[in-house]
């Protein structure tokens, strides 16, 4: 009876501690939301949120800064587990818009999972930044910056001697045959080795 | 369909299938997939905690209580941030201030005080890394008895502008 309480208790523990530990576990995709909108036009993007818990929860959207008042989102999202779930994200530019927060209106957007209840419950949010690029007032998407730009073209360049070698074949195996030459040169002269034929 | 791969570094991914029939020339198509990059932050355990006072008029400190922080998700959290709320009574005019909780965390920033408004913690948090932070609460001296909560929200983000 002693044992059946055992095992019932572990493996009660074991199934909270599962839960415990997946209760949290909330993924966001890396990089901005940024959208091209002409004024008086909408255009739409979206993110993704991962759930890496066991059970689908459900995430409450909101909006805050400059970008907020032109989106237009789900306020709510159910999230099922171990696979991302995209937040649709539309943006309106109204026809009289002014200009007045200029073309690159940014803002960001929020994902709240709310924690179990507790003395201390713990909530963790996902927060994206979303820029609005309105073309008529200077918005466009930033170009990549040179230094990135000559740092991608190092890592895929070989330059020097080995790129000499690596386009002249019979050069690369001339210098091979010459290492090995002389590597059994200095062999054969410092240990006195004689190669002679097997009596029977 | 969509699926995620643990440990994938984000990427563009090309791969040349190749059918070859009998007696016919080679054809191939190529597939391409996608490894989204995601940052995925987990904090343990939750909820936490502190117990309750002695139940003599002092001041008296309670925790620490720790929790930990992970990132695993294959690309660095790049702002992380704590905010909490004020310690709420069941009476509702039994209150305490947010300011009576405070945190230490393992990267360096010590001795914080929780507030209504954002505070950096650590601020980052690389891909597969961990982060332990310690709360302690401060309960005044002349506090009314009473049972209370609090919440605390991290907030976290992956965005590199540029």
């Amino acid at each position: 009876m002693k044992t059946k309480i055992k095992i019932i208790s572990a493996i009660t523990l074991i199934a909270f501690l599962l839960t415990s530990s997946s209760a949290f576990a909330l993924g966001l995709t890396a990089g901005p939301v940024r959208i091209v909108v002409d004024v008086g036009a909408s255009n739409s993007s979206r993110f993704g949120l991962l759930n890496n818990g066991n059970e689908t929860i459900t995430v409450a959207i909101r909006a805050e800064g400059d970008a907020a008042q032109f989106l237009t989102f789900p306020t709510s999202l159910e999230l099922v587990p171990k696979k991302l779930t995209y937040v649709d994200v539309t943006a309106t530019i109204p026809a009289d818009y002014d200009g007045s927060l200029g073309g690159n209106i940014t803002g960001f957007m929020y994902a709240l999972q709310e924690g179990s209840p507790g003395q201390v419950q713990i909530n963790v949010q996902a927060r994206k930044v979303v820029q609005i690029l309105v073309p008529q007032y200077g918005g466009k998407i930033p170009e990549k910056t040179t230094a990135q730009t000559s740092e991608a073209q190092e890592a895929g360049e070989v330059t020097g001697f080995a790129a000499l070698l690596g386009e002249n074949f019979i050069l690369f195996a001339a210098i091979g045959a010459g290492v090995v030459i002389f590597i059994a040169f200095v062999i054969f002269s410092k240990f006195d080795i004689s190669i002679n034929p097997k009596r029977r | 369909m969509r699926k995620l791969i643990a440990g994938i570094v984000a990427a563009v991914y090309s791969v040349m299938l190749t059918a070859s029939p009998v007696l016919a020339p080679d054809t191939g198509v190529t597939a391409t997939l996608t490894v989204e990059a995601v940052c995925e932050f987990s904090v343990t355990p939750t909820p936490i905690n502190f117990g309750s006072t002695d139940g003599t008029s002092n001041e008296q400190t309670l925790g620490p209580q720790t929790v930990t922080a992970s990132n695993d998700g294959n690309t660095d959290i790049t702002s992380l941030d704590v905010y909490g709320i004020d310690w709420e009574g069941t009476n509702p005019l039994n209150t305490m201030d947010v300011t009576q909780t405070d945190y230490d965390d393992s990267s360096g920033f010590t001795d914080l005080t929780l507030s209504t408004g954002t505070s950096v913690f650590g601020g980052s948090l690389a891909d597969d890394a961990s982060d332990t932070v310690d709360f302690q609460v401060t309960v005044p001296a002349d506090q009314p008895a009473d049972d209370y909560d609090q919440t605390i929200t991290f907030t976290f983000g992956c965005d590199q502008l540029g």
